[in-house]
């Protein structure tokens, strides 16, 4: 879907990618991760031509990018960017019409899809349709923002470091929101962070870049169990196994024979990292899991949680 | 309230102006004998409109020139004349315009465009360059082509400073084609001069009150069309 080769961006004397090589499969969230400057807001820049490569191409869709007129492709293409950039003279209802009407739909079909969309992120039409953006809350406005970019419903979505203004709290349930959509729209996405919790969270893959190259491309769990080199293993942070708990459920280590003593019961979509707080403060070493009937559906064991912890963990 | 007190004031001031002239037996005192107050007040219009339209035009082109990519080299130079013909006085730009242009009413005409110019392009330029870049980026990102950045989102959001603007050029313009009588322009100017030439006072003061409420008048007026639409 989305694919660089050999791409270099220079400007004047500085480079801010060098000969980078990146393929993203259809309907995968690949996170570009790196510290500022690193060249991760620039490459995502270069797939709806905002910038051009020096060196190297750019397809979407199998077509070179500069095949495409600047302004039709990325009416193809959903951004998202940090400040939200909403049109502070227009409506919510018209900025989410930005595109839409851009591709000149009719105002009933617009009317319907704007109603949809804001719906799809969680504000209700009724409430926010006649809003001016500063009349919206940071989470609100962002919410917008993604809506906007999901109007005219592209395949592609580009957002750049896209929930780094909303507060620590709003971000992680808009990302938690976000995660969601994506789960049901199934778009194929490049999300621009340098905050690895968030990569972690939301990455399907997570390309690691670092003064314009890229250093990792990997599988998130992959990254987190064995970081190509020492920057990314420092990048990922020291409580890197914490972090790799964070991301499995209780059910995947779940036993099914019935423990005898009555013991605390979690829900089985816990993760790991959660499970491993109750274990620590409640000192004891198994739970009951349940499922979103109340149904009991296993026992996790502590010494399970432990060994797939050891296990996998790099050497 | 602004509103309230510029259609207050669009009442009183214009209303004023108009009995003044169309009914110039309200006068207490003799008035200047050459043209009617009606006649002056229509040449002083066409004086501050044609030149104020002109202004417009050339203040707005050059303001969106010189802060598109490709006109961005003059920006700086562009600023520095601006700021330094704001320094000379209304006077000297149309006794400056004699030598060159010669006297009459065209070169009052010039000598007012290039004035008045200045306010409007000053703000142009700052108000287009307040456009936050997240926004710019973001129209651009969605896939807006230049002109409709330009049109749908930089220059409504730059409306109220050019606007403003546009008011105190073609206030201050009202004052400045008063002096242009002394060119040979005629207008208002033409009994202030005479007025003061032959110590008429009464010729001086129509003059000058028709010229104070016509500048009254206008502000009023652009203060409406500011407050009109967000």
């Amino acid at each position: 879907m989305i694919r660089f080769e050999g791409v270099t961006r220079r400007y004047g004397p500085t480079t801010a990618l060098a000969n980078v090589d990146l393929a993203l499969a259809d309907h995968e969230l690949v996170v570009l991760l790196g510290p500022s400057g690193s060249g991760k807001s620039t490459l995502l820049r270069l797939v709806n031509r905002l910038l051009d490569p020096t060196e190297g191409r750019v397809f979407v869709e199998g077509r070179d990018v500069r095949s495409y007129r600047p302004e039709a492709l990325r009416r193809t293409i959903g951004y998202v960017i940090q400040n939200v950039g909403l049109f502070p003279h227009w409506r919510v209802a018209d900025n989410v019409a930005t595109v839409p009407r851009l591709l000149g739909w009719d105002k009933q079909r617009i009317a319907r899809r704007v109603g949809e969309v804001l719906d799809l992120v969680g504000l209700h039409a009724s409430t926010y349709a006649r809003r001016f953006p500063h009349e919206l809350s940071g989470g609100e406005a962002q919410r917008v923002g993604v809506a906007r970019a999901l109007a005219s419903d592209p395949p592609i979505l580009l957002m750049d470091e896209a929930f780094s203004a909303v507060d620590p709290v709003g971000r992680q349930r808009i990302q938690a929101e976000f995660l969601e959509i994506q789960r049901r729209l199934k778009k194929t996405v490049v999300f621009v962070t340098h905050d690895v919790d968030e990569a972690i969270r939301m990455g399907d893959r997570i390309a690691v870049l670092r003064a314009g190259r890229l250093v990792q491309f990997d599988t998130t769990e992959t990254l987190l169990e064995r970081p190509a080199d020492a920057f990314v293993e420092d990048f990922l942070g020291r409580d890197r196994t914490l972090k790799r708990l964070s991301r499995v459920p209780a059910s995947a280590l779940a036993r099914t024979v019935p423990q005898p003593d009555t013991c605390d019961v979690l829900p089985e979509t816990t993760d790991l990292r959660l499970v491993l707080s109750h274990f620590l403060k409640e000192g004891t070493d198994v739970v009951a899991l349940r499922n979103g009937s109340d149904k009991i559906t296993g026992w996790l064991h502590r010494r399970d949680l432990e060994a797939w912890a050891r296990s996998e963990a790099p050497p | 309230m602004t509103a309230g007190w510029n259609r207050a004031a669009l009442a009183g001031f214009g209303g004023a102006l108009v009995l003044l002239t169309a009914f110039p037996g309200l006068w207490p005192w003799p008035l200047y004998p050459r043209a009617s107050p009606g006649y002056l007040l229509m040449e002083h219009l066409s004086l501050v409109g044609l030149s104020s339209a002109v202004a417009l035009v050339a203040g707005l082109g050059v303001g969106i020139a010189v802060t598109r990519p490709a006109g961005r080299a003059f920006l700086p130079l562009a600023r520095t004349l601006a700021s330094v013909g704001q320094t000379f006085p209304p006077a000297a730009v149309l006794i400056l315009a004699v030598p060159v242009l010669g006297f009459g009413v065209g070169p009052a005409w010039v000598a007012l465009s290039l004035y008045g110019v200045l306010p409007i392009f000053g703000n142009t330029v700052e108000a287009l360059l307040a456009v936050p870049p997240s926004t710019k980026e973001a129209a651009k990102g969605l896939g807006f082509r230049p002109g409709q950045v330009l049109w749908r989102v930089e220059l409504p959001l730059a409306r109220p400073l050019i606007l403003a603007g546009v008011r105190t050029s073609t206030v201050v313009n009202v004052g400045t084609a008063a002096i242009g009588a002394a060119i040979g322009a005629g207008g208002l100017g033409a009994p202030i001069l005479s007025g003061l030439v032959t110590q008429n006072n009464g010729f001086l003061a129509e003059g000058a009150i028709l010229a104070g409420l016509l500048a009254l008048t206008l502000d009023a007026v652009f203060g409406l069309i500011g407050a009109g639409r967000t």
